[in-house]
């Protein structure tokens, strides 16, 4: 059986976008059948947890603060377009 | 929580013009200050946020959720909105110009979990989303967020 993959939504604060951007994500491996979880973090934590993880995903204003990690970093522009972040994810995690 | 019960009409403005994308979050955290859901510094933790991580609030095109952390002065969790006329730029060239904002103040991580799923639903929805830009009277808003 595959490992589970752990996925990192990271915002400013871990409150209120990376919420947002967790809600769509859960809606994301649901479409596409990936067994995943998807945790919070906040620009300050992000680095420590990003160890950890098989990818992050992160707004487009941000994705710079992250720094280095080896994990492939998504950066959303518009984090209602489910359609994109669901190309996004795919390509990021090589499914095809 | 839903939106419904973050959000009540005192902390719904329609039609707001401001000067900058500063004035847009003051104006939309003023709400918040004079229903007594935030403490003042919560507006100023605010503008404090986008400055230093820069525009990332602004999550859509025309949609921006500024938000700070608790202790910055969070009283109960709580939403506020505000529908821009004109619209302001934020300095997020992708989402450029802000139309409405839903600022958040949140006690913890699930009490506005639930308002956040309603607010990501009318904004995915087309018809919902142009509705909600294009609204001139509170019962046409508190319709669409409240979904009755």
């Amino acid at each position: 059986m595959a490992k589970r993959l752990k996925i990192l939504a990271v915002c400013g604060m871990g409150i209120g976008t990376s919420m947002l951007l967790k809600m769509q994500l859960d809606k994301v491996i649901k479409n596409l059948d990936i067994d995943a979880d998807v945790d919070l973090a906040d620009i300050s934590t992000a680095r420590g947890m990003a160890v950890n993880a098989d990818l992050i995903v992160t707004s487009n204003e941000l994705v710079d603060r992250i720094g280095d990690v080896t994990a492939p970093i998504i950066a959303v522009a518009n984090f209602m377009d489910l359609d994109s972040l669901t190309e996004g994810v795919r390509s990021a995690l090589k499914l095809d | 929580m839903n939106i419904k019960e973050l959000l009540p009409v005192e902390r719904i403005a329609l039609n707001v013009q401001v000067n900058d994308w500063e004035d847009a979050v003051r104006t939309v955290g003023r709400l918040m200050v004079d229903t007594g859901v935030v403490e003042e510094r919560y507006i100023e933790g605010m503008i404090a946020t986008a400055k230093e991580l820069g525009p990332y609030i602004v999550i859509a095109p025309g949609v921006a959720i500024p938000h700070s952390r608790p202790e910055d002065g969070v009283i109960t969790t709580c939403l506020a909105f505000a529908q821009l006329n004109p619209p302001i730029n934020f300095g997020n060239e992708a989402n450029d110009p802000v139309r409405v904002l839903f600022a958040l103040g949140a006690l913890d991580h699930s009490e506005h979990v639930e308002a956040l799923k309603e607010i990501a639903e009318i904004l995915t929805d087309q018809d919902q989303f142009d509705k909600l830009l294009n609204a001139e009277s509170l019962n046409e808003i508190t319709a669409i967020l409240y979904g009755d």
